[in-house]
């Protein structure tokens, strides 16, 4: 199995090196004009000439590849364009929206699951009354909601008319701080990813031992208790209950968006193993309606769920960048398209980059995710060929 | 029929035998169409899901016709018209105009039924264009398995690393798409692309089902395996994806004239926009404006995924039970 997850990883980097050089000729050929007509539109042709040169935007596209490509080895993606001429490195301009994004996308994904999840399998096994039929509409609605239109009633009833939440940060408290915000950003993210595998690892030892899990209301709630215990910790309280405070909008939104999405899924999938032999003779053998559902039945059909979150995972991010940009939110995508719209090709090209390589990982842990709940793909001769 | 005089009911055998094949098919296609459709009937949200759908190509057609006959131009017209009769602009509904006018005084049901017919070819386009493609690269892939399966594997796996609408929003910004063919350049890059992925895992949870082995144990071949057995399994999550694919379309399609990347076309997404925009210059909110098309994008993927649980059940007659 390790092998073949290492198989997996190799040939994925491989894809994402093709992908990134066909973005890199797309975006340096299909885009009309470079960053010089863009941004410096007064400047004679001696002058544009000369500034292309010291830019290097004048050598051949096959010579710049080769360029980019050598720098690319080395860690260095090159320097993103501003008015000033070469900015600050894109490897740098990256780390500081890495950890947003990870942030609203990575918890949003993970609570968006779980809702989802834990919704359409209970829908799924109830006769059909008021209460699914509120359920599955209000999913339907929100999926189909356009994310600026949500987006926007959020701003408009909980910011501007209620005013309980905000889209940007308290200036007084960021005044005087001795970090930056996206400083606080990765470290919050590192203590969440921290304590969320400690958390897991603890589950795991008490499945062990008394052959069941915790509830996951309860595990939830440790993790969050023990978060925001770290921020006390590391004596950053009033700045990442502030970073929260902005935080919660595009996390909210992105999870109502989103859950609709993984829960008609799991109810479709769920009535399909309904009347599978397996849930009879668990019923024959005396199971509870709850313990066949949740042990039997929704095993089963998490695998389809699982295999959809490999494609939602990377185009929700990039599809989402309505939401963050609606809700002022510092992203990876947002990032994205405003060097789309500048001509900044080196960052919008290390943007993509990200981005591809986010969708590597998250492929590489559904991977494991789909070993772990179909027995029948472990078998040696099917492990060969691709899993999902 | 040598000996047929042998045999009690030759008579009979004849007879049936004077009916032309093509007839004979074509009444057991006709018969099964209709036990399909009593099934799809019994469903009442998948006819209200189809009912929908009918009132949209309406909104599609009727607007043409609108137009010709009883709204002048100047008035009603979707890009340019003005109202001189109302002064302050947006108005609230009136008789005149039944959804009110929008900030520049445009009629606001001329304009949403305008931006119907773009986004109904677009929606069509790309939704049957990922379904058809990725039911027959998943089970074509999942059912031989090999190099085949490789290929299609890793193209998709390369179509997934640039999210379709990413794609489709920096395409629309280099050069103007007319609506069929973003649908068809959406329904590709989505239809071999991600959810080729998810038909090729429902196939493979189907080839591991019994009653394929038993089909091929009877002699099946691999077309009547894969048109007769896998692809009809595969239908309902098909159609499922189907609505996934009409949210992310339209969205996409709305979002690139959001981004100012391509020159405003008219769909729902962009009148929602252009309301946003006019919000700037006249800040007090003009819901009549906004809702409408907001309401029509969501009912319009919403009756995508009714018409999906009535096909569930035609494909899987065991849930009827319930």
């Amino acid at each position: 199995m390790l092998k073949y997850l290492l198989r997996r990883l190799i040939s994925g980097l491989i894809l994402l090196f093709i992908f990134v050089s066909i973005v890199f000729f797309a975006v340096n050929t299909l885009l009309p004009g470079d960053w010089v007509s863009y941004y410096a539109m007064g400047l004679t042709h001696s002058e544009s000439a000369a500034l292309r040169q010291e830019l290097g935007l004048d050598a051949n596209i096959w010579q710049r590849y080769l360029v980019w490509v050598g720098n690319l080895f080395q860690g260095d993606l090159g320097r993103g364009y501003t008015i000033f001429g070469l900015g600050a490195p894109v490897t740098e301009t990256l780390k500081q929206v890495i950890p947003s994004t990870i942030l609203v996308f990575g918890v949003g994904t993970v609570l968006a699951f779980m809702l989802g999840e834990w919704l359409g399998r209970v829908i799924s096994w109830r006769k059909p009354d008021f209460l699914t039929g509120s359920a599955t509409f209000s999913a339907i609605t929100l999926y189909t909601s356009f994310p600026p239109w949500l987006a926007f009633l959020f701003t408009y009833f909980l910011v501007r008319r209620y005013n309980l939440f905000s889209t940007d940060p308290n200036r007084t408290i960021w005044r005087r701080a001795p970090v930056t915000w996206s400083g606080i950003i990765s470290d919050m993210v590192m203590a969440l990813l921290i304590i969320t595998l400690a958390v897991m690892i603890l589950n795991y030892l008490y499945q062990r031992w008394k052959r069941r899990g915790l509830p996951r209301l309860l595990l939830l709630a440790i993790i969050s208790a023990a978060w925001y215990g770290s921020w006390m910790y590391m004596d950053i309280l009033p700045y990442a209950r502030d970073v929260m405070r902005v935080a919660t909008l595009p996390l909210a939104a992105y999870v109502l968006l989103t859950f609709g999405e993984i829960m008609l899924i799991m109810r479709t999938t769920m009535v399909d193993t309904l009347h599978e032999q397996y849930i009879t003779t668990a019923r024959a053998k005396g199971l509870t309606s709850a313990e066949v559902r949740d042990r039997h039945a929704a095993r089963n059909a998490l695998i389809p769920v699982v295999s959809r979150m490999v494609v939602t995972l990377p185009f929700i991010m990039t599809g989402m960048v309505m939401l963050e940009r609606a809700l002022y939110w510092e992203g990876i995508g947002n990032t994205l398209f405003y060097a789309l719209g500048r001509q900044d090709v080196t960052v919008a090209v290390g943007a993509v980059m990200v981005i591809g390589a986010f969708s590597l990982v998250a492929r590489l842990v559904l991977d494991v995710l789909v070993l772990y709940l179909d027995p029948r793909l472990r078998t040696p001769s099917e492990s060969d060929g691709g899993v999902l | 029929m040598s000996t047929g005089d042998l045999s009690p009911s030759s008579s009979l055998v004849q007879s049936f035998s004077k009916i032309p094949r093509w007839r004979r098919l074509f009444q057991l296609r006709m018969r099964g169409l209709r036990e399909s459709w009593s099934i799809f009937s019994n469903n009442k949200l998948a006819i209200f899901g189809l009912v929908l759908l009918v009132i949209y190509a309406l909104m599609a057609v009727i607007h043409p016709i609108l137009m010709k006959t009883i709204w002048p131009n100047t008035i009603y017209n979707p890009a340019t018209g003005y109202d001189p009769n109302i002064f302050p602009h947006p108005a609230p509904p009136s008789s005149a105009h039944l959804l009110g006018t929008d900030s520049l005084g445009r009629d606001v049901l001329s304009r949403l039924l305008a931006a119907t017919t773009p986004t109904f070819i677009l929606a069509m386009t790309a939704a049957l264009v990922t379904a058809a493609l990725s039911t027959l690269v998943g089970a074509v892939s999942a059912y031989y398995r090999g190099w085949l399966d490789s290929i299609f594997g890793h193209f998709s796996d390369l179509l997934l690393l640039a999210p379709a609408p990413m794609v489709m929003i920096v395409i629309s910004g280099i050069s103007q798409l007319e609506p069929l063919e973003f649908g068809l350049l959406y329904g590709f890059l989505a239809g071999l692309g991600g959810t080729a992925i998810i038909m090729r895992s429902y196939a493979l949870t189907v080839m591991a089902k019994p009653f394929i082995d038993a089909s091929r144990v009877a002699g099946a071949g691999a077309g009547r395996i894969i048109f007769k057995h896998l692809i009809p399994q595969m239908l309902p999550l098909a159609s499922v994806q189907m609505l996934l694919t009409v949210t992310g379309a339209v969205f996409a399609d709305g979002f690139s004239t959001f981004l100012g990347l391509s020159i405003t076309r008219l769909n729902w997404g962009s009148l929602i926009w252009d309301s946003f925009t006019l919000m700037t210059f006249i800040p007090e909110v003009p819901w009549n404006v906004l809702i409408p098309p907001a309401i029509a994008i969501s009912m319009f993927a919403a009756s995508f995924y009714f018409i999906a649980r009535g096909l569930h059940e035609v494909a899987e007659p065991r849930i009827r039970q319930r």
